[in-house]
């Protein structure tokens, strides 16, 4: 049972230099209590596409398609049935932990605003509440910092602080925009261990934003992989990471270093070339410029997504069928 | 510091400057400029606040015994034509001039702060408000504050609302200025994203982390209202004879200006001082704020 479905979504934006579709007819869903991963490299619209979901994305963003959560379609609903939805039923969390709280108020307090926001409770249960939360999230001595300023935190105490916030009114859905990225590496392997145990305990589902391959591998259940604001490869984590089919996935992978492989194979490579910026959908792929097997075919039709030898789904007209290992 | 246990509580990016209105605060005291400013602001005040009890005599005594006398020991300061306590009168001229300096930038920052808020952050409502502000802004403040005068009647309070309606303007733009730069920092976007009401976010989020750019604003509005006061008065606009202004002792002073310059003199000196104290305070304040070190 899917608890989020997204359905052919585009996002046009506005610019001074004309439009962006920085979405492309994404079309995804999440299980309940699944982590889904959604990878690409900076401005592939990653981001634009969760933000938009609840209305969040840029001003004056062209938001079309469907986003199905609980029977009815959120882009289509009115601005403050939205808000109620934001936070009670799918959360966010931001990328840097050092700027996403006020800084004149007390860590505690702003959890409790979420509560008064969203739940009916007193001062008393409110507190109390903040506090089981701080402990949940795995902050030490939570009374006494509940009442500490952002400044006085360390950058991953300030993140299980914005998680204590997402998850404060119950979320069936977290969407964490690059959660780690601000973070120190034994930082941010706390954090994803939190996010693993959360799911575990309360259920819900979340959807990961990150640019890091090796994050993907430590928690996500699923994959999305975008390219230029579509959805060009996406499967399991086992099956994405053994056998890749897109070439633009391999490419990603292949950027990872990997401990414990030999100097001479173990050559990092890039891939050519930038994300193009694309002002209106093309119907050819989009990677095809970036591409070592890219032919007429590939220029002059866009590549549905379908299924591929290693059990992903690739929109590649030319999937590899090796093993990545192989290479 | 707050937190005391050891271990993962340690701060973690040391903030250079705190942008809290009270850390502010005490920095603006901590330069010589701003201190002095400070206390001569709190001593002319609080004279000016307290003038029942100190002046020696009833502002509107007359005394035809003594008219146009130099400062001798009866009268400190001198005398009048009628013979009215120089020093007295000054002193309830402050407390008026105070008084009314006070709640006219009070109501402007009332009525301007909300407006500003609103403009900042409703970017549609924003373009009536800005175009009324800048039709506002065409008319110089004082020219203003005259023609408003006239037409409310000379009071004590007409003149504070003539004053606060040129004052306004000023607060409605920085206030929307802030808004707009606080809107769109991640601590605003993540309360959007928590489902907070606007209503919520404006008053909780995004004033409290203006106080201290509009507590800037106040304290240098107040010199400028002192000084319109004061020219309000000086026409025969504001505060009423006999009640003592400063402006209107400074008008009635011009007759006498070569026999007896303590009539000039003294008021003068009175509102050099508010002024020039609220200025340096003011100054200090902004200095205090000043994005040099601190984190945008």
């Amino acid at each position: 049972m899917n608890v989020l479905d997204v359905r052919d979504l585009s996002v046009e934006i506005p610019t001074e230099t004309g439009h962006v579709l920085a979405v492309d007819g994404l079309s995804y869903s999440v299980g309940e209590s699944e982590i889904l991963a959604i990878v690409g490299e900076s401005g592939c619209g990653k981001s634009v596409g969760v933000l938009s979901l609840l209305g969040l994305g840029p001003e004056h963003a062209r938001v079309t398609g469907e986003v199905n959560y609980a029977g009815q379609n959120l882009l289509t609903r009115k601005p403050d049935a939205l808000r109620r939805v934001r936070g009670q039923d799918i959360a966010y969390i931001f990328q840097d932990p050092m700027t996403a709280l006020n800084p004149l108020m007390p860590v505690g307090k702003q959890v409790e605003e979420v509560l008064a926001q969203h739940a009916s409770m007193s001062r008393a249960e409110r507190r109390a509440r903040v506090v089981e939360l701080f402990e949940l999230v795995g902050i030490p001595a939570a009374a006494e910092r509940a009442r500490a300023y952002p400044h006085q935190l360390s950058g991953g105490m300030r993140q299980r602080v914005m998680i204590s916030m997402a998850i404060a009114c119950g979320p069936r859905v977290l969407i964490a925009d690059e959660p780690t990225t601000a973070l120190d590496v034994t930082v941010q392997a706390a954090i994803l261990e939190i996010l693993k145990d959360l799911r575990d305990k309360l259920g819900m589902a979340i959807v990961l934003i990150t640019h890091d391959m090796g994050v993907v591998a430590d928690i996500a259940d699923r994959v999305v992989v975008m390219y230029a604001g579509r959805a060009i490869e996406e499967g399991g984590i086992e099956q994405v990471f053994r056998r890749p089919a897109h070439p633009y996935t391999r490419g990603l992978l292949s950027a990872v270093p990997v401990p414990g492989q030999r100097a001479a194979r173990a050559r990092l490579r890039g891939i050519p070339g930038t994300v193009p910026v694309i002002a209106e959908s093309v119907d050819a792929c989009t990677f095809a410029d970036r591409c070592g097997r890219a032919d007429e075919a590939c220029r002059s039709g866009r590549p549905p997504l379908a299924e591929a030898a290693g059990g992903t789904r690739v929109a590649c007209r030319h999937p590899e069928t090796k093993e990545s290992n192989g290479e | 510091m707050t937190v005391t246990t050891a271990g993962t509580a340690r701060p973690a990016r040391s903030r250079a400057r705190s942008t809290g209105a009270l850390a502010v605060f005490r920095r603006a005291l901590r330069s010589p400029a701003g201190l002095a400013g400070f206390v001569i602001a709190v001593v002319v005040v609080a004279a000016g606040l307290l003038a029942p009890w100190l002046s020696p005599m009833a502002p509107e005594a007359t005394d035809y015994a003594n008219p146009l006398s130099g400062p001798s020991g009866l009268h400190l300061l001198g005398t009048d034509e009628l013979g009215r306590d120089q020093l007295s009168r000054v002193l309830y001229g402050i407390n008026a001039s105070v008084l009314v300096g006070l709640a006219s930038v009070v109501l402007a920052a009332l009525v301007g702060v909300p407006l500003g808020l609103v403009a900042g952050y409703f970017p549609k409502v924003d373009r009536v408000i800005s175009q009324l502000v800048d039709v506002m802004l065409a008319f110089p403040n004082l020219i203003l504050a005259v023609g408003l005068a006239a037409i409310l009647g000379p009071s004590a309070m007409n003149a504070a609302i003539a004053l606060a309606v040129g004052a306004v303007p000023g607060f409605v733009r920085l206030i929307r200025g802030e808004v707009l730069r606080l809107r769109g920092l991640d601590f605003v976007s993540s309360a959007i994203a928590a489902g907070n009401t606007h209503t919520r976010i404006l008053w909780r989020h995004i004033l409290p982390n203006a106080t201290s750019t509009l507590l800037v604003q106040i304290s240098v509005a107040i010199p400028h209202a002192i000084l319109g006061e004061a020219m309000l008065s000086f026409l025969g606009l504001g505060i009423r004879p006999p009640t003592p202004s400063l402006g209107i002792m400074l008008a009635g002073a011009q007759q006498y200006i070569e026999t007896a310059w303590w009539l000039a003199v003294f008021p003068g000196l009175a509102i050099v001082a508010l002024t020039l104290a609220f200025n340096l305070f003011g100054d200090a304040l902004r200095d205090a704020l000043d994005p040099k070190g601190r984190r945008r």
